[in-house]
């Protein structure tokens, strides 16, 4: 017979840093997508030249359609958390998909107020397509099947340290720096705040799983460290597809600083990640969101 | 036979291995220019000095791999250099290249990142066929 964690005196844990981020995203990421403002990013988008044009439309198609995916892609991690009775964890991760799909309608809002058309799948390139149409959705739905520790570090990686903590995250910092450094799209600017303050909880969810499995099973190092190893020429690939369009990048985007910036996440993170070599598993539930990544 | 890190013979050994090596072909296509990998001096094991190789590398071809002079270390436009304890658990399999490389532990003391990581799958094909010469470390590591 099952057995009620609230009805007993167990009750819940809310010193563990999943349900402090859960609390965290009650007042921060609730939002709404329909209340930003983009009249002036309307006006903003008639006034760019074609280059601006271009990349603002590639940026989009690629931030939608990877929204997208890791909406469609979160839930076997949420049923195999729940599964193992991990309820402050699985309370944490509603409000993650919740989350995502405002992402998607967010990301689609900007694509039919500023009356765009056509199929934005043109931008998805090779490497993006191997993460975003294969290991992504590959790695997520083997937990229906197998919710070994193994599978849960290969999923997390994929998902939070190289979709999210890779990708999204410098995509997002650019963007909302160039927009904001220019003064331009304004509404756009804010939703980017939003975004990225969504995907730091996300981000520092995904360092607290993969740094509680490594505390449980040393051997898990080793399956972060070849995950990574394999999806990084894909991953630097898209970003080098990005910046790789045009000579000079529009907005005063530096190519450089982008690179540098997405290797700096993923070096930080890994740092985090083979300090819980040697933590206890209860140092990492206890530990606090600056340790794990999470600044915002 | 196996051969110390970073000598002649050793870089004799890399360059053969490295031109047999038909995924760093394809990867290096468009690769031009030399690299230089360095192993930091490291007197506890007897590497009094700092020892590096050079390799000219083109279009997917290693045009030569020697044990360095400064002449080298000079003109090459990337150098990537290494204490010897990385050194010891990338040849163990210990490290993954990339990441090690990404995480700095093995340092690009000289060269741009960003056009590196143009070149991820060359550069680990690079990194893992050095693994594969067969190697003998200095005793004590």
């Amino acid at each position: 017979m099952r057995v009620m964690q609230t009805t007993s005196h167990q009750g819940l844990d809310h010193s563990l840093l999943p349900m402090r981020l859960y609390h965290k995203a009650k007042k921060l990421g609730t939002w709404n997508p329909r209340d930003i403002d983009l009249t002036q990013d309307k006006k903003d988008w008639d006034s760019f030249d074609e280059v601006e044009k271009e990349m603002s439309l590639r940026l989009n198609s690629v931030f939608l359609a990877g929204e997208e995916a890791v909406t469609k892609d979160l839930l076997p991690l949420i049923q195999v958390i729940a599964n193992e009775g991990r309820l402050e964890e699985e309370m944490f991760l509603t409000t993650f998909l919740w989350e995502e799909a405002k992402h998607v309608e967010i990301f689609r809002r900007f694509v039919d107020d500023l009356g765009l058309s056509g199929d934005l799948s043109v931008y998805h390139s090779d490497n993006y397509k191997k993460i975003f149409y294969e290991y992504l959705p590959e790695a997520m739905d083997r937990l229906t099947r197998d919710p070994s520790p193994e599978a849960q570090a290969e999923a997390s990686v994929t998902y939070n340290m190289i979709v999210e903590g890779m990708l999204a995250e410098t995509g997002y910092h650019a963007t909302f720096t160039a927009y904001k450094r220019l003064g331009v799209m304004p509404g756009t600017v804010q939703a980017f705040e939003y975004l990225k303050r969504d995907e730091s909880r996300h981000i520092c969810y995904g360092v607290y799983l993969l740094s509680r499995l490594i505390a449980e099973h040393d051997h898990i190092w080793d399956v972060v460290n070849k995950r990574m190893e394999l999806l990084m020429e894909p991953a630097i690939g898209v970003v080098h597809d990005l910046i790789g369009q045009v000579e000079e990048l529009p907005f005063n985007l530096d190519k450089n600083e982008l690179v540098q910036t997405a290797i700096k996440q993923f070096g930080s993170r890994m740092d985090v990640l083979e300090r819980a070599r040697n933590q206890s598993v209860e140092n990492i539930r206890q530990a606090r969101e600056e340790e794990m990544g999470e600044v915002l | 036979m196996a051969f110390e890190p970073f000598t002649a013979e050793w870089a004799r050994e890399y360059k053969e291995k490295l031109n047999q090596n038909e995924q760093y072909r394809q990867a290096a296509q468009t690769w031009e220019g030399p690299i230089v990998f360095m192993v930091e001096k490291d007197p506890s094991v007897g590497l009094e000095e700092d020892r590096w190789i050079f390799l000219d590398l083109w279009h997917g071809e290693c045009r030569d791999a020697r044990a360095s002079s400064e002449e080298d270390l000079e003109s090459a436009p990337t150098v990537i250099s290494g204490d010897t304890q990385t050194w010891k658990q990338l040849f163990d399999g210990q490290l993954e290249p990339i990441s090690t490389l990404m995480r700095g532990r093995l340092r690009l003391v000289k060269g741009n990142m960003a056009e590196l990581s143009g070149y991820v799958l060359a550069a680990q094909q690079l990194m893992k066929t050095a693994m594969e010469v067969d190697t003998e470390l200095p005793e004590g590591l």
